[in-house]
């Protein structure tokens, strides 16, 4: 039984590794649409009725759900260390797609500012410690 | 071009810091020792701290929507970030934890970074 368990696993590892920064870019994306969604909104009780009308918050909240589970997952699995690129990767993945499919401007400083970032998060995973405090739950 | 106005800014801030929070509760929350019987989830989800931490998920998305409004994605996220620096920070001066020098200089790194961005916008 453990051993299934085991094998399964390994099977689900790379799946959910890949699923992470992807997942990443799904949450932000469904987070704009709904940004979007709700220009001209004033806040208040009316905000919250309207936003719960709006299908991409429900998209958004089932990703975020998903996206907790498979972070469980990736931290049962792997050390820190293995998984920290790959949040840093997410970063990265949703930079462009604000660069892509929303189309904002680019600086020469934001680049560099997004690059320092991203060593910044994998240098955070420690290899000398595998197993310590959880870190943000990324996205 | 000035996209991170003080409000901006101010939501953002915001968010970083519901972040942090809302990490160390779901990290408090998950680890106290549960009631006797029920699951493990169960158990989980009868912490008070769990249910702080949810509250603040769903506080810090509105104010997330209202950042996204006024800023462009690809500025506001990266400045996100600052949750890798304030979690480890906060861990180092409330739960008296130690950083290695090699996350000091990522931690430092995230910080620089996020500067960058935050001026290309202001």
């Amino acid at each position: 039984m453990a051993a299934a368990r085991r094998d399964l696993s390994r099977l689900i590892r790379p799946l959910v590794l890949v699923a992470m920064p992807v997942l990443g870019v799904v949450n932000q994306y469904c987070a704009e649409r709904t940004a979007q969604a709700m220009l001209g909104q004033a806040l208040g009780l009316g905000w919250l009725g309207h936003a719960l009308a709006v299908p991409w918050v429900w998209a958004w909240i089932g990703f975020e759900i998903l996206t907790l589970a498979a972070w469980t997952v990736v931290l049962s699995e792997l050390s820190l260390s293995a998984a920290f690129p790959m949040t840093a990767l997410g970063y990265a993945f949703v930079i462009a797609l604000g660069w892509t499919a929303f189309h904002e401007p680019i600086t020469a400083l934001q680049v560099v500012g997004a690059a320092a970032i991203l060593v910044g998060v994998w240098l955070l995973g420690d290899e000398a410690k595998p197993k310590q405090d959880p870190p943000p739950i990324p996205f | 071009m000035r996209i991170l106005t003080p409000v901006v800014l101010g939501l953002l801030a915001f968010c970083v810091i519901a972040e942090t929070i809302q990490q160390i509760s779901f990290k408090l929350g998950s680890t106290r020792p549960t009631p006797e019987g029920g699951g493990f989830y169960a158990g989980i989800l009868a912490q008070p701290l769990i249910w702080l931490g949810v509250a603040l998920w769903v506080i810090e998305s509105i104010a997330w929507i209202q950042v996204l409004q006024r800023a462009p994605l690809s500025l506001a996220y990266p400045i996100m970030t600052l949750t890798y620096v304030g979690v480890p920070l906060a861990g180092l001066l409330l739960l008296r934890e130690t950083m290695t020098p090699r996350q000091m200089l990522g931690g430092g790194l995230i910080a620089v970074g996020v500067a960058c961005v935050a001026l290309s916008g202001a």
